[in-house]
């Protein structure tokens, strides 16, 4: 578990994050989502014990991993643009990082790089961005530490190295309970993985937990009333249900509210709609409900 | 255990730094094969390791390369994440970068001195007794002249967030104090002390705070001698001042290290303390810089010590307000305030005034200085333009220092007569008088160890009251050596008349005749008697026992000397103008406008009378031996081309114009 309690940290006049505070539980994969410069980088690499908190602690299994090599021995950081060696290969890395960590196995690195057509001999610059990408994801995964942290590793990538990471990923998380915090600023590339998600704007933390939980609390219905019924539809909803989210589009309204589905269901029932269904939320919705209705303006972040 | 263990890790992963390697394998490599040849083709003057100066400038130029690259990691932010994010303490990381410099540097040191060793004793005669201590003595001061450059360039590193910012701050540790003392302290001194020759104590700081200074200090490289470079052994003052700049500098490299954080990479400076420090350093030289600038270019001293004092004043302000907002531009971040650190500017501000005012409140001090006669252990004067040669005196009065120092040393006197005299003439010296003739420095070597020296400008007045100096039995020791002498009986003496040279056949009884006679007239000279001629020509006698060269002019006023040297047949009365001149070339320079050049005329002459005429009026330049005394005309010098008999051809004499009382 990483425990990050009221953390602060200042770059000059910038303040990169302002007393954050959540909890990373144990096994399971953790989205940190935030816009450029929201802090999320900064918070990874305090977490990885590059950089010393200015007000706060991180804790790693109970234990402050700035300047600890024991602590450091359960995590793998993988930054956005990893260094690696001048002229380095794969496989030169892999014999380094297996002098650092315990747990890294060449034979698995040789395994899942052949499986991505990968050459574990020919020397890293010569990769392309997603290659690299590849490359240290999988040296990454093999590290076979307690936790994995990873910054911007879907950024820029091209949707089939994506989907082959995420594969990647997720297969890990199957064979292995692992905790791994991403940090992304699209929420597309947490989605479809991340059980957990935080959301940080500007240094400040905005909402952390499992969206898809919340997600069940929260409803969308599309919905048609004609006549009158249309017109007052907004007044009538608000009233009698916890609206999220309201747009309409001529007789077209789309809604949504807060609460048990069927209850929901029930009071748009009793304003006679035309036609009336509940439509699939995506996270981003349920991000963006949530984020609007603690008075946030967050577009950007799900742009 | 668990460090010992990531230490051991980290050690081999700083291994990655061939360019490390390379640098030290490479140069230290072809150092030994071009110490190697010099050995074959036993080259003399030439040292392997102490006494060679290419070994000194190696050495602190991989320190120096060896800190940037085994430490460039500092400036770049990639590398320090996965280094950092790594399971190993910041600390392990820099000291294994720390110690795989200090083995790379110091595996391929002690190989290749150890082998020059091995071969120089093969090859050199007498060598082989040396060879182990001096060894253990060369990788000794190698290693400390690598670890004085290495840790300064540590520093430089760890303090700043960028390389160029490294690079000025080095430049600052290697030069500040040379700066401070040459151009600033000096510049003080010449300012304000018109008795300024040399202060000891500075020359002494600069030594020891002056990187390079102390390196070629530690490693001998004003030796050229192979006995002396095999024996040597470093000051245990330089040892100690080395240590201490090596363990300084290391000691707040690791201080600055552990204080660093990752994010102020990129930054100018990566802590406040070292923009503080090196804000206040610039800013201070600034403000003295410019203090001295002025007080030279308004001639402030005509003006009187009020005037000085304000301009140091002025200017202590302006140059360190400049120096600190430069400063300030350059390392202020986004948000903080330009007009900040007011309380440091004007703190420095005051002390590059207070620095300036020491000098200047020390002026009369100073300059009245004159020991106490208890206090002084010896005196040396140099009193430029006495027992000097034309082109002594020429370089002596153009600064050039080399020739008073050859003679402070020579002329240093420790009777307690001589001392009470110089200590007396120095007073009148004090006294003041009218225009300056010449220019006398003087150098106390006190009881308690330490030296002063001054230079005293000399009028006509001053001058001749030397002569209570220069009558002293021990100053004419220094003046006349050959006095000294006990003994010639197996020494070889020739006779020059500044142009031919015979070779005497003396007897036993007639060569210590001849030194009787010698020692009689110096004991009687006088130095009023030096302005009435020149030199009629030298005796050179070489000893068979010591093989030591000894000079004797010989003036016509040295009457029973020249009775002997009759006696024994030499033609002591025998000038220039009685040789068989063939030509002559005459050279005058005329004084020129500032900023122009030439004014040189040159005129042969090969007729009888025209030889004749000029003849009579020159002087062999090695006869010109008093050029305040009795002088030449500096600016008339003459090739004269001479039939000598005795070897058979023409001698050119290089000679001098006299000046008219010369020829009464």
């Amino acid at each position: 578990m990483i425990e990050i309690r009221h953390v602060t940290k200042h770059f000059d006049s910038i303040t990169a994050l302002n007393n954050v505070t959540f909890t990373i539980p144990g096994g399971r994969i953790f989205g940190l989502l935030g816009t450029n410069g929201a802090g999320k980088s900064t918070l990874l690499r305090a977490m990885a014990g590059i950089l010393s908190c200015d007000a706060g602690e991180i804790l790693i299994d109970g234990e402050a991993c700035y300047d600890n090599p024991r602590v450091k021995e359960s995590f793998f950081y993988l930054p956005d643009d990893p260094y690696y060696f001048p002229n380095a290969s794969m496989e030169v890395m892999t014999g380094f990082y297996s002098r650092q960590y315990k747990g890294m196995s060449a034979e698995a690195v040789r395994y899942m790089a052949e499986r991505l057509e990968l050459d574990t001999r020919r020397p890293l610059r010569t990769f392309s961005k997603g290659m690299k990408r590849q490359a240290f994801l999988i040296m990454a995964l093999c590290a076979n530490t307690e936790y994995l942290l990873c910054d911007e590793v879907f950024d820029g990538l091209d949707p089939v190295v994506t989907e082959v990471m995420k594969e990647l990923f997720l297969r890990e998380m199957k064979e292995q309970s692992r905790t791994v915090v991403v940090a992304a600023h699209k929420l597309k590339d947490l989605e479809e993985f991340c059980q957990d998600i935080a959301i940080l704007h500007k240094g400040g933390m905005l909402l952390a937990g499992d969206m898809r939980r919340r997600a069940g609390e929260i409803c969308k219905v599309q919905c048609v009333f004609d006549g009158e019924m249309n017109e007052k539809a907004k007044d009538y909803l608000s009233a009698c249900l916890e609206v999220v989210r309201f747009r309409q589009e001529g007789y077209f309204t789309t809604l949504i509210a807060r609460g048990e589905k069927s209850e929901i269901l029930e009071q748009i029932q009793k304003g006679n709609p035309v036609f009336c269904r509940e439509a699939p939320m995506t996270l981003q919705e349920v991000f963006l409900a949530e984020m609007e209705g603690n008075g946030y303006d967050v577009s950007k972040v799900f742009q | 255990m668990t460090s010992a263990k990531y230490f051991s890790r980290w050690l081999q992963e700083a291994g990655r730094s061939h360019l490390v390697s390379a640098l030290s394998w490479g140069f230290l490599s072809l150092y030994m094969v071009m110490r190697l040849v010099d050995i074959s083709a036993g080259s003399e003057y030439i040292f392997f390791g102490l006494g060679s100066m290419e070994l000194c400038v190696l050495c602190s130029l991989l320190g120096l390369a060896f800190s940037g690259f085994e430490f460039f990691y500092l400036f770049q932010v990639r590398q320090q994440d996965f280094y950092y994010s790594l399971p190993v303490k910041k600390s392990t990381v820099f000291f294994g970068r720390y110690v795989h410099g200090l083995c790379q540097f110091f595996a391929p040191l002690l190989l290749t001195q150890t082998l020059l060793a091995i071969y120089e004793a093969v090859n050199t005669q007498n060598f082989a007794p040396y060879a182990g201590a001096y060894l253990a003595r060369s990788v000794g001061a190698a290693l400390f002249v690598f670890l004085m450059f290495y840790h300064t360039g540590i520093l430089a590193v760890v303090i700043s967030g960028k390389m160029i910012t490294a690079i000025a701050a080095l430049v600052l540790f290697l030069l500040y104090f040379q700066v401070v003392i040459q151009n600033i302290f000096y510049g003080y001194a010449q300012e304000f002390y018109q008795h300024f020759y040399r202060l000891p104590l500075l020359e002494r700081a600069r030594e020891l705070l002056v990187p390079f200074t102390l390196a070629k200090s530690l490693m001998g490289t004003g030796i050229y001698d192979w006995q002396e470079a095999w024996e040597y052994a470093p000051e245990g003052r330089d040892v100690l001042a080395a240590f201490l700049w090596a363990g300084v500098f290391l000691a707040l490299a690791l201080m600055a290290h552990r204080k660093r954080k990752t994010e102020m990479t990129g930054r100018v400076f990566v802590s406040v303390w070292a923009e503080r420090v090196f804000e206040g350093a610039v800013s201070i030289l600034a403000g003295m810089g410019l203090g001295i600038l002025l007080l030279d270019m308004a001639q402030a001293k005509e003006y009187g010590a009020a005037a000085e004092a304000l301009l140091m004043g002025v200017c202590g302000i302006l140059g360190t307000c400049a120096g600190h907002f430069l400063i300030e531009c350059l390392v202020r971040t986004q948000g903080s305030a330009l007009w900040r650190r007011k309380w440091q500017m004007c703190g420095v501000s005051v002390c590059a005034f207070a620095v300036g005012c020491i000098f200047l409140a020390n002026e009369a001090g100073f300059d009245n200085y004159v020991p106490e006669k208890e206090q002084v252990a010896e005196v040396a004067f140099c009193v430029n333009g006495i027992d000097m040669k034309q082109k002594q005196y020429v370089r002596a009065m153009t600064g050039d220092a080399s020739v008073i120092e050859e003679r402070l040393l020579w002329y240093s006197m420790a009777e307690e007569e001589s001392i009470e005299a110089g200590l007396t003439w120095i007073q009148e010296v004090l006294e003041g008088g009218d225009s300056k003739v010449t220019e006398a420095t003087v150098c106390y070597h006190l009881k308690d160890g330490s030296r002063r020296y001054r230079l005293y400008p000399l009028s006509q007045k001053a001058l001749d009251s030397f002569a209570d100096v220069y009558e002293t039995k021990e100053y004419k020791k220094r003046a006349y050596p050959l006095t000294q002498v006990k003994d010639v009986k197996k020494g070889q003496i020739t006779w020059s008349d500044g142009v031919g040279v015979r070779m005497l056949g003396l007897s036993e009884g007639e060569k210590e005749a001849l030194l009787a006679a010698y020692k009689e007239d110096v004991a009687g000279l006088k130095m009023d008697e030096l302005k009435t001629d020149f030199p009629v020509g030298f005796l050179e006698i070489i000893s068979e026992v010591d093989g030591i060269y000894q000079e004797a002019m010989i003036y016509p006023f040295f009457e029973q000397t020249l009775k002997v040297l009759e006696g024994v047949g030499v033609d002591t009365g025998k000038a220039l103008a009685d040789y068989e001149i063939g030509s002559m070339k005459v050279q005058t320079s005329d004084s020129t406008p500032q900023g122009y050049v030439g004014g040189v005329n040159m005129h042969f002459y090969d007729k009888e009378n025209d030889i004749a005429k000029w003849s009579k009026k020159l002087i062999p330049d090695n006869l010109a031996v008093q050029p305040l005394l009795c002088p030449v005309k500096p600016d008339v010098r003459a090739e004269v081309q001479v039939e000598e008999e005795a070897v058979g051809g023409t001698v050119v004499v290089d000679c001098y114009e006299m000046e008219e009382r010369g020829v009464e």
